[in-house]
C-alpha cells in the first residue's frame, strides 16, 4: 500500500506537467476518451460529453452534453485547442460552427471491429503527437486480440445469445445484424440469436422463442432496472425461452462491453468465458488503461 | 371567457399604440440579455463593443469574442425572436378564426406534418440524397410536411366552396392523429442513432440557425407579418359570429383561406427551423389578451412582440442552465412557461369567483 501511495505521488505531480506541452482537449466519444486516456493525456483532457464513462473521473469534467446534440458556443466557452470527435458525433451545423469559429477539430474513423479501433488509435495519436505510444497502444490491443482468438474455444456450433438492450415496458428490444452487440458477440466466437433485421428492433415473445437462443446477454443496467436477474427472466416476453427458464443469463457492463475502445478485446474474453462456459478461458495481459490508468 | 374579456374596448385604444411601444421595449430587451448571456462570459460592455464594431463605430476586441456573436449568439437569437414572434402571432390568428382560446396552429397538423417531414427524412430519405443537400434536408421536408398536412385539413374542410370551422377542428383532429401515427411507424423503424437525432429534433433548438436559414424563414413568414393588420378587421368581426361578420361585409371564407395558408407557410418555416417549440403559440395571445382585453388591433402585435421577447429569453436559458451542455428550448418553453401560465389563469378565476 505504501509503495503504491509514494509512486501515486510523484505520478499525481506528474500528470499536469504532462497536460502543459498539449492543446486543451475536448473529447465527443466514450472509446475516444478511453483512447486518450490510454494514451496518457488523460490530463489534458478539459471536457467530454456525456458518453465518456470511463475512466470514472472523466464525469468530473465540465459535460458537453450527448454527443450527437452538441452545443457549439459550450464546446467553445472550455477553449479547446483540440475537439476529438467519435464518427457520430454531431449535429453537423454544430459541428461547421465550431470549424467556422477556428476549432482544430479531429474526427476519428466509426468503430466497429479490432482493425477500425486500431485505425481509431492511430488517428487521436497523431492528432495528440503522441504517435510512439500510439504504436505502442495498437501492438498491446494487436497481442490481446491474437491471444483471445487463439484461446477461443470453437465447437462445431457456436453458442447463440439473443442480445437485449432493454426489456421490460413492452416488448424487448432485441439486437439484430450490423449492431456492437452483434460484432461483440462475434469477436466472442458466439453469434447472435437473431439474423432477420438489422439494428435494435422490438422482438415479440413469439420471434425471440423462435430464435431459441443458448443465452439471454443484457447490460447489467437492464437487468437492475427491472429488479433484479430473477425478475428480469420472469418478464412474459422471456419466461417462455429455455434460456430463461435454466437461468443462462450474462449480464456485464454495458460501456466495457459496447464502448469499443482499448478494453474491448478483454471484454470479448469475459463474454467468451461466460458463453461459452468457461471460466478457467485463458486471462489476457492485464493492462493499464483497464483500471483506467496509463 | 368574461364578458369583458369579450367586447372590443374601443375607449382603450389609445394606449394601446403606447403598450406595445412598452412590449417592443420588453423584445428588444429581451433580445439585449440573450445576446449577451452563454456559456462564453462576455461583459455587456463587450457585447454592445462587438456589436458596434461592423458598423465601424467601435472597435473589436482581438479574441474570438466577435466571432462568437456574430456566427453564433446573432443567428440563433434572430431566429428565436422570428420564430417567438411568428408562433405568438399564428397563434393569436387561429385563436381568433376558430373563436376559441385552445386554438393554436398545431391544430391545422403543422406541428405534426412537420414532425412528420422532419421524422421521414431522418429515418429514410437522408441517406437517397446527394451529400451537399443534406444539411437542409430535415428542415425542408419539415416545411413540406407542414404545409401539406394543412392543405389536407383544409380541404377536407372545404364544402361547396365554404370553409367549415367545424370540421377544420375535426379534420385538424383526424390528420394530426394519423400523421402521428405515420411518424410513429418510422420510428419504430429507425435505429437508435436515428432515435436519439429524431428525439432531439422533436424537443426544438434554435442552435442550428445560420444567416441561410435565418432568411428563408423570414421569407416564408414574411407574408403572414404583412397581412396581419389586414386581418384585424375581419377577425374582430369574427368575435360577433360568422353570420354578423358576413353581414358586416367581411369575405369570410377568403379570410379563412387566407390567414390559415399564411399561418402554414410562416409556422411551417418556424417548425423546419427549429423542430417543435410548444407552448408560446398559445400562451402569447392569452398573455396579450389578460393584459389589454380581445380587440386584434392589439392581440395581434401583442402577442407577437410577447413571442418574441419570449423565445430568445427561453433560449438564453437553454445555453446556460447545464453550460457547456445546451437544453432542448421546447422543453424550457414548456417547463417555464406553463406554471407561469397555470398562475396567470388561477389569479384570474380567483378574481373572477370574488366579483
Amino acid at each position: 500500500m505504501r509503495r503504491r501511495a509514494l509512486f501515486a505521488l510523484p505520478l499525481g505531480l506528474a500528470t499536469p506537467a504532462l497536460a502543459q506541452g498539449m492543446p486543451r482537449l475536448v473529447v465527443a466519444g466514450g472509446g475516444i476518451a478511453e483512447i486518450v486516456c490510454a494514451l496518457g493525456a488523460r490530463g489534458a483532457i478539459v471536457g467530454a460529453d456525456s458518453t465518456s464513462l470511463f475512466p470514472n473521473d472523466l464525469r468530473q469534467l465540465p459535460q458537453i452534453g450527448y454527443l450527437r446534440a452538441l452545443s457549439a458556443e459550450g464546446v467553445l466557452s472550455l477553449q479547446p485547442g483540440l475537439l476529438l470527435l467519435a464518427h457520430e458525433a454531431g449535429p453537423p451545423p454544430a459541428i461547421a460552427q465550431l470549424r467556422a469559429a477556428g476549432v482544430n477539430i479531429i474526427r476519428a474513423p466509426r468503430i466497429e471491429s479490432p482493425e477500425t479501433l486500431m485505425q481509431a488509435v492511430t488517428v487521436v495519436a497523431e492528432a495528440l503527437g503522441r504517435e510512439a505510444r500510439g504504436q505502442a497502444l495498437n501492438a498491446a490491443l494487436t497481442e490481446d486480440f491474437a491471444a483471445l482468438a487463439a484461446s477461443l474455444p470453437r465447437p462445431a456450433t457456436p453458442p447463440s445469445a439473443l442480445f437485449l438492450l432493454a426489456a421490460g415496458a413492452g416488448a424487448p428490444m432485441a439486437s439484430g445484424r450490423g449492431t456492437s452487440a452483434e460484432a461483440m458477440l462475434r469477436l466472442a466466437g458466439a453469434r447472435s440469436a437473431i439474423q432477420s433485421y438489422e439494428g435494435y428492433r422490438a422482438v415479440t415473445a413469439e420471434a425471440a422463442l423462435a430464435a431459441s437462443p443458448d443465452w439471454v446477454v443484457a447490460p447489467s443496467h437492464t437487468v437492475d432496472g427491472s429488479g433484479g436477474v430473477a425478475s428480469f427472466l420472469a418478464q412474459p416476453q422471456l419466461s417462455l425461452l429455455p434460456a430463461a427458464r435454466a437461468g443462462r443469463l450474462v449480464t456485464f457492463d454495458s460501456l466495457y462491453m459496447l464502448g469499443f475502445g482499448p478494453r474491448t478485446a478483454h471484454a470479448a474474453r469475459d463474454l467468451a468465458a461466460a458463453l461459452h462456459a468457461r471460466p478457467d478461458l485463458a486471462a489476457l495481459p492485464e493492462r493499464p488503461w483497464l483500471r483506467g490508468a496509463a | 371567457m368574461s364578458e369583458a374579456a369579450l367586447s372590443v374596448p374601443r375607449a382603450r385604444a389609445m394606449g394601446h399604440g403606447m403598450a406595445l411601444l412598452l412590449l417592443a421595449g420588453a423584445a428588444l430587451c429581451g433580445l439585449l440579455v440573450a445576446l449577451g448571456i452563454g456559456a462564453i462570459r462576455i461583459p455587456p460592455d463587450g457585447v454592445l463593443r462587438e456589436l458596434l464594431a461592423p458598423l465601424g463605430l467601435a472597435t473589436s476586441a482581438p479574441g474570438p469574442e466577435g466571432a462568437i456573436i456574430w456566427t453564433l449568439r446573432v443567428p440563433r437569437t434572430l431566429l428565436a425572436m422570428l420564430a417567438g414572434g411568428v408562433l405568438g402571432l399564428a397563434g393569436a390568428i387561429m385563436q381568433g378564426l376558430f373563436r376559441n382560446p385552445l386554438a393554436d396552429p398545431g391544430l391545422l397538423g403543422v406541428s405534426a406534418g412537420g414532425a412528420l417531414g422532419a421524422v421521414f427524412m431522418i429515418v429514410v430519405g437522408l441517406t437517397l440524397l446527394p451529400v451537399p443537400l443534406r444539411p437542409y434536408a430535415t428542415a425542408g421536408a419539415a416545411f413540406l410536411g407542414a404545409l401539406l398536412v394543412t392543405l389536407l385539413v383544409m380541404r377536407v374542410a372545404q364544402h361547396e366552396g365554404r370553409v367549415m370551422i367545424a370540421s377544420m377542428l375535426l379534420a385538424g383532429i383526424i390528420f394530426n392523429a394519423l400523421a402521428g401515427a405515420a411518424t410513429s411507424a418510422l420510428i419504430f423503424a429507425a435505429d437508435d442513432m436515428q432515435l436519439r437525432d429524431i428525439l432531439f429534433w422533436t424537443m426544438g433548438s434554435v442552435a442550428g440557425a445560420t444567416p441561410a436559414v435565418l432568411g428563408a424563414t423570414l421569407l416564408a413568414a414574411l407574408p403572414l407579418i404583412i397581412a396581419a393588420p389586414f386581418l384585424v378587421r375581419g377577425l374582430n368581426a369574427l368575435i360577433l359570429g360568422e353570420r354578423e361578420a358576413q353581414t358586416l361585409g367581411i369575405p369570410i371564407e377568403r379570410l379563412k383561406w387566407g390567414a390559415v395558408l399564411l399561418v402554414a407557410l410562416a409556422v411551417g418555416a418556424a417548425v423546419a427551423a427549429s423542430g417543435m417549440i410548444g407552448f408560446v403559440g398559445i400562451v402569447a395571445p392569452h398573455l396579450a389578451r389578460l393584459m389589454r382585453g380581445a380587440d386584434h388591433r392589439w392581440v395581434l402585435p401583442a402577442s407577437a412582440l410577447i413571442g418574441a421577447a419570449l423565445l430568445p429569453l427561453a433560449d438564453a436559458a437553454a445555453r446556460v442552465l447545464v453550460a457547456p451542455a445546451e437544453l432542448p428550448i421546447g422543453l424550457l418553453t414548456a417547463l417555464l412557461g406553463g406554471p407561469f401560465f397555470l398562475a396567470l389563469l388561477l389569479r384570474q378565476r380567483f378574481a373572477l369567483d370574488g366579483r
